[in-house]
Order: C-alpha cells, then structure tokens, then sequence
C-alpha cells in the first residue's frame, strides 16, 4: 500500500512537472493590438510609413526586432549571414562582406589528407529568410607533382553546405523567436 | 584576418543581440499617431420628412421643410504613444488620445472646433503575469468581448449612425456588443495567454472619467449620482483546429444604479434596477473568410448602459456577419437587432409593444497603402415601437416607426 502511494506520489509529481514544462510552452503575453480597440485609428490596416505612429523621442528598438528576418543594420539576412559564418567557421577565413553577403574563405587542406585542399564562397542572396537564399560554392585542389591542381567537385558538396546553412539559420531563427 | 574575424563576428552578434528580446532596459519612447477621416452620406430616413420647423416672418407663416439627403462630415484624433521596458523585463506605456468630436459643445463653438479626451491610460505589463491598466480605459469585457466580425466603418454602432438624429428615446443606435464602460477611470488586470485561453477583470468606483473632481453641477463624482461600483471581466479563448481560426469569449459586467427616489410609473414611483449585461461571442476564419456572431442580454436600457426601472423584461441584442479578404479588398455583411421591452403600459387601448431594431449592412474596403483605405457601404436600418423615454417609456413618440437607408463612402488614414 505504502509502496502504491509512493508510486501514484511520484507519478502526480511527474505529470505536474510536465504540466509545468507544457505551461511554459503554452504561456505567453498577448501584444497591445490583441485586445479590441474601438479606436478608429487602430481599425485601419497598417500604417503610413510602416511604423505605428512618428518616432518624437527615443531610440526605436522594436522595429529593430520587427526588421530582423530583413538583417538589422547589415545588407542581407541577419540568420542567413551568421549560419554561414558559423558553418564556414571551420574553414579559414579570407574575406566577408556583411553589405554585399559575401563569405570567401582562404585555402584549408583537412588533416587526414594533405594532399588536397578546399575554398569556399557563399553568396547570401537577400533580405527574406528563404531555401534559395544562399549559394555555396566549393573549390578544390590536389597536389600533382608539387604543384596545386584544380579537381573537380560533386556538384552535391555545395548543396550540402547550403542545407547546413539554412539548418542553422533555422535555429537561430527558432531560438530567437522563443526569446 | 584577425581583425576581419572579429570585425564580423561583431556584424553578426549586433545582428543577433537587436534581433532578440532582450530583457535589458529601453528607454521609453514617444510617439505620436492618429487618423484623419472624411465621409460622404446619403440618408433616406422617415424621421427627415418635415423635420425642421421654418419661423414665421411677417405675412409669411411658419412652414416645416425636410432635411437635406446628403451630408460630408470629417473626424480626427491625435494620440501620444509612450512605450519603454523596464530592466527587470517590465514594459510600460501610455496612450493619450486626442478626439475631435465634431459636435456642438457646452462652450458654444458649435464648430466642433474643441478637443478634449478619448481614452487616456497607461499600463505596466509583467511577461509573467499579465498587464495592469489604470486610466480612462475599455474595460475588461470589451477589450476580450468576441462579436460580429466587421471591416473597416461598417458597424452596428459606427459608420451609419453619424448622420442620422437620435430617435424619441434618445438613441441612435441600439444594437451593440457588450458595453465598453464609456471610458470611466478604472482598474483593468489582462491576464497572460494560457493554453489559448486569457481573462481580464475590471473595476471603475464611478461612471466619472478623466481628472474630473467637481461636476458641472456643483457636486462631486463621489455624489452616487452615477452608476458606480462598475465591474467587468471576460475570458477568451483564441486557437486554431484543422486551419481554421476560432475566437470566443464570454464578457459580463454589472454596476449599481445611481442614488435615487425612482421614476415616476404610472404616478407611482418605480426604483431602478443595477446594470447588467452578458455576451457570448464566437469567430471562425479560414482562407481570409470569417463568420460569426454574438448574443448579449441583461438589465440595461439604450445603447449602452443605461438604467431599466423595475418590472421591466430584459434586454437583448444580436448579430451574425462574414468578412471576406482578398488581398487588398475586403467585403462585409451582417444582420443584427436589439429589442427593449416597452412595459404593460395600455396606450391608446393597445399595450405598448418591444421597442425594436434591426440593421442589415453591407460594404467593401480596399487599401489604397498601408495606413489609407476607403470605404463604402449600405445599411438599412428598421426601428418599430419606438416610445419616448428608455426608462420610462409610458407612451410612444410621435415618430413610432422609422426607417432609414444610409450609404456611406468616405477615406481613412491612420499615422
């Protein structure tokens, strides 16, 4: 009997702390404009010049964060510019414009075969977080008789940056978003 | 490189750090917002016929001519904006409204030339738990109330009822959704989102809004002269089942009638009953099409929230619609009605029927740019029984029944 109440115990204990995980999952604090405004200003759709209302004082921080999937204070895609980075990373790097989004990586030969050697340029291609918003380009060479060779590369190596890229680019996406 | 690495790492981590929700504090911001609006009307209404009386001057005697079909009218409001957060995660604000009521004032301009206040509040919101209002606000049953869907001045009590002069008793419109505590200074408490569900409670001690402490009259807001003691709450529920969007809401509210002797009825005094009124609401959307509806009942008289004296039934209103979006046009159609009870009273041999009105409208909005739309719709509007007071309605106006069509086409923007 004992031993059953000490089961069924830690089993309410159990589901109430999942119930606490789900209630943080499923918790959140409505926005302004959730609740019925019988404003005649708020039953109109948007804003002219996008923004609610004209900026008099203050440094505005939300349309910062309205912005972000448009990169905020860089030229392409704040997600898709620093998943590459970060996938790149392993590679050293040669040149990067955050304006432009170009990620141009310097020569790396991998440890187990130096005999060849690998560069990578990527190309963020806009503002909108989308599949076909970055291309990754990778060059490779073998040493041939002492000297660097160019050797074709599997058409697919690219791709699978790209889908790494956007991978991450998701996840920083779905990381800030729960923030 | 060194220097290029960390050069962009920093691009990178600023991108990051502005796109998050950060918890560190911001310094508030002000903003200032608002909406111009000009509307053309052409009203067809029984009550114009022979309505305005024309002196008699000399030889020639006085002579009764009807209104004018069409009219324009223009609206405007400035709102002041103030937003910031807090370093422990709190956000605050205030909102300021500034309204243009467009009507002749005590002051005598007659030019709707005075601004005064709409709503005027602030609010502190926790991430955790929930938002705290105080001002001269909506209160909790109107802000989460779930009612007809309807685009953009077509509306029960919006729109329309601009241009046409108030019945016999004192009412424009009567069909509404549950009422909004007209701006009286109150508490309101929202609550945040659970599981789809969120709920807000009210509270206002008077009727009285804005920093008003001596009333026109000479006494003070604390007289009872008013309804007082207003509470209002609601809980929402908002989620989404095989795509399609549901919101529903019950809202209810209640406040003590004003001190009083009663109404005289009939010669004999008749107390007054405290306000009440409830509302059920349900929305489906889907594919830019919603549908829905609302019922509201209880013991108030009028538009909004007046007081029924004793031995009256309750009242109701209700209504159904659907709103239609395609990219930049919307459409919109609804029906609803309001019914009063007008008593036992025996006028003229014949026992005084329910006061009624019914609404049918229709209309479009098509957004010119984000912020600027125009409008047009149709509404016809059908009032039967009319009597010559809401609380006491012993015997009907002149004007029993009354029948008005007014379209409506008019532009909006919003800053």
């Amino acid at each position: 009997m004992v031993r059953w109440r000490g089961n069924l115990l830690a089993g309410v204990a159990l589901s109430l702390l999942a119930a606490c995980g789900s209630l943080a999952e499923n918790m959140r604090t409505p926005r302004q404009d959730e609740y019925n405004d019988d404003s005649r200003r708020s039953r109109v759709r948007g804003r002219l010049g996008g923004e609610d209302g004209i900026l008099l004082f203050g440094t505005d921080r939300s349309s910062q964060r309205g912005t972000a999937d448009q990169g905020s204070g860089i030229g392409v895609n704040a997600y898709l510019w620093r998943a590459t980075l970060d996938t790149l990373s392993f590679m050293p790097l040669a040149s990067a414009d955050p304006f432009g989004g170009v990620v141009i990586t310097d020569w790396y030969s991998p440890p187990s075969t130096n005999g060849e050697r690998f560069r990578a340029t990527a190309y963020i291609l806009g503002r909108q977080l989308r599949s076909d918003g970055v291309r990754v380009v990778v060059f490779r060479q073998e040493m041939r008789n002492g000297a660097w060779v160019d050797v074709e590369v599997a058409a697919s190596t690219g791709s699978e940056l790209e889908d790494k890229v956007l991978a991450r680019a998701r996840e920083l996406r779905s990381q800030n978003a729960s923030n | 490189m060194r220097k290029l690495l960390l050069g962009t790492t920093a691009v990178a981590a600023a991108a990051l750090f502005g796109a998050s929700h950060a918890s560190a504090q911001t310094a508030p911001t002000v903003r200032i917002g608002g909406f111009f609006e000009f509307t053309g009307g052409y009203i067809d209404d029984d009550a114009d016929r022979n309505a305005v009386t024309i002196p008699a001057v000399g030889t020639n005697a006085a002579r009764t001519v009807s209104r004018d079909k069409v009219d324009f009218r223009s609206d405007a409001e400035i709102h002041i904006l103030v937003s910031g957060k807090a370093a422990n995660g709190l956000t605050y604000g205030a909102a300021i409204e500034l309204q243009v009521d467009n009507v002749t004032n005590s002051g005598g301009a007659g030019n709707g030339g005075v601004v005064d206040t709409d709503e005027m509040w602030m609010y502190i919101s926790s991430p955790t738990l929930g938002q705290l209002q105080l001002g001269d606000q909506d209160n909790a049953a109107d802000q989460l109330k779930v009612s007809t869907p309807g685009i953009q001045n077509l509306d029960q009590s919006g729109g329309w009822d601009e241009f046409t002069p108030p019945s016999g008793d004192g009412s424009r419109y009567l069909v509404t959704g549950i009422n909004d505590g007209v701006d009286s200074t109150k508490i309101i408490y929202l609550s945040p989102q659970f599981f789809g569900f969120d709920f807000g409670i009210s509270y206002a001690a008077n009727q009285s809004e804005g920093e008003n402490f001596l009333t026109p009259t000479g006494g003070i807001q604390r007289d009872g002269l008013g309804l007082t003691n207003e509470i209002s709450g609601a809980v929402r529920y908002r989620g989404t089942f095989g795509g399609v969007g549901v919101a529903t809401a019950f809202s209810a509210m209640r406040a003590d009638a004003q001190e009083s002797n009663g109404v005289l009825f009939g010669g004999v005094p008749v107390g007054l009953e405290d306000v009440t009124q409830y509302q059920a609401g349900l929305n489906l959307s889907a594919y830019g099409l919603t549908v829905g509806g609302y019922y509201s009942w209880g013991k108030f008289s009028g538009a909004t929230r007046g007081v029924l004296r004793e031995g009256l039934d309750n009242s109701t209103n209700w209504g159904a619609g659907a709103t239609y979006r395609m990219g930049a046009f919307e459409v919109g159609a609804f029906f609803a009605e309001a019914s009063r009870d007008n008593g036992t009273a025996v006028v003229a041999g014949a026992q005084l029927k329910d006061r009624e009105q019914q609404l049918i409208s229709v209309g479009a909005v098509y957004t010119l740019a984000p912020g600027l739309e125009m409008f047009a719709n149709y509404t016809n509007i059908d009032n039967k029984n009319i009597a010559n007071n809401a609380t006491n309605p012993t015997n009907y106006a002149s004007q029993r029944n009354r029948t008005i069509d007014v379209f409506i086409v008019g532009t909006r923007l919003s800053f």
